[in-house]
């Protein structure tokens, strides 16, 4: 397959060029070919959660028209993103956004997580010996549901032992409340609007969820989110790393199954 | 004009939110403190997640039929010996007051968001009136001459180490104490407010109160309070005056104890120590069976019904917001409130405080950053009791803000490469 991986520009934006550099290195594993998609587009949506609903459409079509393009040029097969807006706003599995507006990417999205996920009898990994928090991004998990797929792969990696975020009410249990409904965001979105308060809240998350949970790392699954832990990591100087989902996946895939 | 009012709350929210270890180290506590007391209530009286979802019911229910409340509540009121007034603004309700308390008085005053709203203490000391926040939380507040950061622990900021310096630097100047406070003993920095305020109590000409919730059928008022201070001001001066926002009214008194019930147990209460039910003045009829106003308690009760934007919220779609039980769960899983407390916000606070802040108190454009300082991270309209759909109403806020202008510069930017991406598009 060709894959596009989108979300390079925003990587690079942010200053965690690493997450692209693991998921060209997860692809090739897996034996695909890929290209980067080096647009500024981040999805039409969140256009509209940030007050610019009157550009969403417009948005929209103007995205249909860029991947229309590019996979056309490029020749893709698929699109992949380790971001959850996109994935959300795109997948027409997920009756995403553009969807329900009538409009239509020309070749699948996957998140990266789904995407392994999918491909999971076939993935080879090496023995992983680390402790790490699970944590959700807001929109694929609490919003999405998607919870289970990045589980059930980090279940396949040995020696990997992941935590979830834990809620220890009977609040949560009777309303069914699953880790991913319940766990606390770093204020990865901050950096649209207002950055300086990034750091501190991420901190705080880390103090308050991770530090008493005795692991080595915490693991992601939302860019932003990985993003905002390492400047609170930065931030308080803690002991802890912060690892974005396709990385962690990356250091213990070692290729897949012929 | 926005990228000032912008720049002007950024600053504040970090300088004296973020960067404060005292504000971190005081809501770690404090959040901890309420989990754990939350966990606890619910488990006894798992009932109570049911009966939310009645609660939903009743509120959405009131709130759409929130002018003929109004009226039956009213006239209830009034049927009772008490009596009612509207006010549709601010300066309305302030008008009645300046009309009521007039100067000179001695004002106890229990706690009230409400009032806070339309900075009636402030009003009121203005006109002359010795007045007292008689809620610990708030005295502490009055004390420092700050503002509630939290909605039900008003100073829910301030370790108690600050607590102890405040209280004793006040009670020293008025001979209540001779030494200083011990930072570590709490039940003595209770001890020292109780006497204070215990004269004011019964020397005051005046108390006055919110509600929880108000029953149109009956006109009953209900005041959820734990430290009696609510039915202290409320019972014994002669003249009680209520201040009470429209929202709270639902069409009877079975509906007003299922959302006190919600309210309480989601504030992390089991049962608080009191639930005060007032319909009207004091009254007996023990002598002959004629009725006589003024008992034991206040001859005149006064109740004001306020709007200051209420409808305009609903009308507008903010209706959810309208459903708010103040029962403060939003912020206490909020992750930026635990790093800002109530400094994120104006007079409310957290993602729903930017929609009540922008109808009722500063309006929209100073409501604008907080509205960009929420996440949407969704985890408030999780765990809130009424589930109120508090990141769908902030995109929306923020999408009205957009139409006035009022975007901060640094979200209009971002825009504006998406805007140029659309044209090369085209």
């Amino acid at each position: 397959m060709r894959i596009m991986l989108h979300g390079w520009e925003t990587s690079n934006r942010m200053g965690v060029p690493e997450i692209c550099d693991a998921m060209k290195s997860i692809v090739t594993k897996m034996g695909h070919e890929f290209v980067p998609n080096e647009s500024k587009v981040i999805c039409a949506e969140a256009i509209g959660f940030l007050g610019y609903d009157n550009l969403t459409d417009d948005f929209a079509k103007a995205t249909v028209k860029e991947m229309e393009e590019k996979v056309s040029k490029e020749n893709v097969d698929l699109i992949l993103t380790a971001y959850a807006a996109p994935y959300a706003a795109w997948s027409k599995e997920r009756e995403g956004f553009l969807v329900k507006r009538g409009y239509e990417l020309p070749v699948p999205i996957e998140h990266i997580s789904t995407f392994l996920y999918k491909n999971l009898d076939k993935l080879k990994f090496k023995e992983l010996p680390m402790k790490v928090l699970m944590h959700d991004g807001c929109t694929l998990g609490r919003k999405m549901g998607v919870a289970e797929e990045p589980r059930k792969v980090l279940e396949k990696i040995p020696k990997l032992e992941y935590v979830n975020f834990d809620h220890p009410e009977l609040y949560v249990k009777e309303r069914n409340l699953k880790p991913w409904d319940i766990s606390a965001c770093p204020g990865g979105w901050l950096d649209f609007a207002i950055p300086e308060l990034m750091p501190y809240v991420a901190s705080n998350v880390i103090r308050e969820y991770a530090l008493p949970k005795d692991v080595d790392t915490i693991v992601t699954t939302c860019g932003n989110g990985y993003h905002a832990f390492k400047a609170g990591i930065k931030h308080s100087g803690f002991n802890i790393k912060a690892m974005a989902y396709p990385n962690l996946i990356d250091l213990a895939l070692q290729g897949v199954e012929q | 004009m926005i990228d000032q009012v912008h720049e002007e709350y950024v600053n504040r929210i970090i300088e004296y939110g973020a960067k404060s270890e005292k504000v971190r180290i005081a809501l770690s506590r404090a959040i901890k403190a309420f989990e754990n007391n939350r966990r606890n209530a619910l488990s006894m009286f798992p009932n109570s997640i049911d009966t939310a979802k009645e609660v939903r019911k009743i509120k959405e229910y009131s709130i759409e039929h929130m002018d003929e409340l109004i009226k039956k509540a009213c006239e209830s009121i009034e049927r009772n010996h008490g009596h009612c007034y509207y006010a549709k603004t601010k300066e309305e309700a302030l008008r009645i007051f300046k009309e009521l308390v007039g100067s000179g008085k001695t004002i106890v005053k229990s706690k009230s968001l409400t009032s806070e709203e339309i900075h009636l203490r402030e009003f009121l000391e203005e006109l002359g009136n010795e007045v007292y926040e008689t809620d610990l939380g708030e005295f502490i507040v009055q004390l420092m001459g700050t503002r509630p950061t939290h909605i039900l622990a008003p100073a829910i900021n301030v370790p108690r180490e600050d607590v102890a310096k405040i209280l004793s630097k006040f009670m020293k100047e008025k001979g209540i104490i001779e030494e200083d406070l011990d930072e570590r003993n709490i039940q003595e920095m209770v001890a020292v407010v109780r006497k204070f305020l215990r004269d004011k109590f019964f020397n005051a000409d005046i108390g006055i109160n919110g509600a929880n919730a108000l029953a149109a059928d009956t006109g009953t008022m209900f005041i959820i309070e734990n430290e009696g201070n609510a039915r202290l001001s409320i019972g014994a001066p002669p003249v009680q005056i209520a201040i009470v926002g429209v929202e709270k009214i639902v069409p009877t008194i079975e509906d007003a104890f299922k959302v006190t019930e919600v309210t309480w147990r989601y504030s992390n209460y089991t049962v608080p120590a009191y639930v005060n039910l007032i319909s009207g003045p004091s009254k007996t009829g023990d002598i002959e069976k004629v009725i006589t106003y003024g008992a034991h308690g206040p001859k005149e009760l006064h109740v004001i019904l306020i709007d200051n934007g209420r409808t305009e919220m609903r009308d507008k779609g903010y209706e959810e917001a309208l459903y708010c039980l103040r029962c403060g769960t939003c912020l206490y899983e909020c992750p930026i409130y635990a790093v800002t407390a109530g400094f994120f916000g104006q007079q409310y606070m957290g993602g729903i405080g930017a929609i009540w802040d922008a109808f009722t108190t500063v309006g929209l454009e100073k409501a604008s950053p907080i509205a960009y300082t929420c996440v949407r991270c969704g985890k408030c309209k999780v765990m809130c009791p009424l589930n109120i759909d508090i990141p769908g109403m902030v995109s929306k806020l923020r999408n009205d803000a957009r139409k006035e202008g009022y975007v901060p510069k640094i979200v209009r930017d971002f825009a504006s490469e998406i805007e140029e991406f659309i044209k090369e598009q085209k």
